[in-house]
């Protein structure tokens, strides 16, 4: 084997680690900011469905979960490059489940879902938490 | 399931190329740390192919962290003999000139019955048909036969990549300073400047330079009758 060949395969090998290593730093990251913005962007529309639902507002509380369920659907396939893909069911079905006990106003079970939402969304952002939790 | 065979696809070239970059030792030879790692990629590489609700990143990030983890280990244990002594552990000397060592076979949690089976498949069929038998850090054992004509001992590593191994220079009886000066006098090196050296039983030391940027040819030298 002439050295020519050993160069190719330690180049080769040092690009493979630094590939590897930039992949690895982009999906540490990645999730975490795709999922907290996302919690962000409906954080708003979540506790006007709140608010709207104890005062018996179902419209309201109808046109605000309707906007969140637009944004989980235009998210959610991206999400499930990164996240388990029954985590990430969870969150759009309560959100659907949601949506249709607004039409059906069914206020009780309507908070129950939407609590369901709000905890999902913290379940997916605490797993890219590298607390003592997680890692053991 | 035509997305598992993807899935399937894209993580055999992954490991294939993994493996392919991890050399050749991954797939013969294998040190501790080389068999665990291939064991977690293996099992790591199974889950995503399996279920096709986990992303297949959860499956790519640790075989790419592990590989990450191989090089590093193996470019330390390269650069440092006591890294490759902690990761590796060093070979053990079971029996020499045919007497078994019991407290090195304690030590290495070897059975006798380990030996003769290891003995009986180098087509060696008694402990006393074995003058050297050398459990190597891969977990093979090495053996010098008593018949063979040739190799009266195994020859010890007595400089390797520019640092002096003490324990073999002692079991040779060479000291650092006399090999040092006899480098100088006779190769016209250093220590450092020695790629390897190793004491044959009949007293000499065959050694190499290492490489030098300016001319691409190690030399290879010999030193007859080195002892303290």
């Amino acid at each position: 084997m002439k050295n020519g060949s050993f160069k190719t395969i330690k180049i080769a090998t040092i690009t493979a680690l630094i590939a590897s290593a930039a992949a690895i730093l982009l999906v540490c990251f990645v999730p975490g900011i795709l999922i907290s913005k996302l919690y962000d962007n409906c954080r708003a529309d979540l506790e006007n469905a709140v608010t709207a639902t104890l005062a018996e507002n179902n419209d309201e509380a109808y046109v605000s979960i309707e906007r969140i369920c637009e944004r989980l659907e235009d998210s959610s396939e991206l999400l499930m490059i990164f996240y388990d893909h029954n985590k990430v069911i969870e969150l759009t079905g309560s959100a659907e489940a949601a949506l249709e006990l607004a039409k059906t106003k069914d206020t009780a079970q309507l908070l129950v879902e939407l609590h369901d939402i709000e905890k999902a969304f913290e379940c997916l952002i605490h797993l890219n938490d590298a607390g003592l939790y997680n890692v053991f | 399931m035509f997305t598992s065979f993807i899935r399937t696809v894209l993580i055999y070239l992954l490991v294939f190329g993994v493996l392919r970059l991890m050399g050749k030792r991954q797939i013969s030879d294998m040190q501790p740390f080389d068999l665990v790692i291939t064991l977690l990629i293996a099992d790591v590489a199974s889950v995503p192919i399996s279920d096709t609700a986990i992303p297949l990143l959860f499956g790519a990030v640790p075989i790419l962290t592990l590989f990450i983890l191989h090089r590093l280990l193996a470019h330390f244990s390269l650069k440092s003999v006591g890294v490759r002594k902690l990761i590796c552990g060093k070979p053990v000397l079971i029996s020499a000139e045919g007497v078994v060592d019991e407290e090195a076979m304690r030590a290495a949690n070897y059975t006798l019955g380990d030996l003769t089976e290891q003995l009986r498949l180098k087509d060696v069929f008694s402990i006393s048909g074995a003058k050297y038998c050398i459990l190597e850090t891969n977990g093979s054992l090495s053996v010098i036969p008593a018949d063979q004509k040739g190799e009266e001992a195994p020859s010890l590593l007595i400089v390797c990549d520019g640092k002096p191994m003490t324990d073999a220079l002692s079991d040779a009886e060479i000291s650092v300073g006399s090999l040092e000066k006899r480098l100088r006098t006779e190769c016209g090196i250093g220590l450092s400047e020695c790629f390897y050296a190793e004491y044959l039983p009949d007293g000499s030391v065959k050694l190499q330079t290492k490489l030098k940027k300016s001319s691409n040819k190690p030399m290879g030298h010999t030193l007859n009758g080195v002892k303290k």
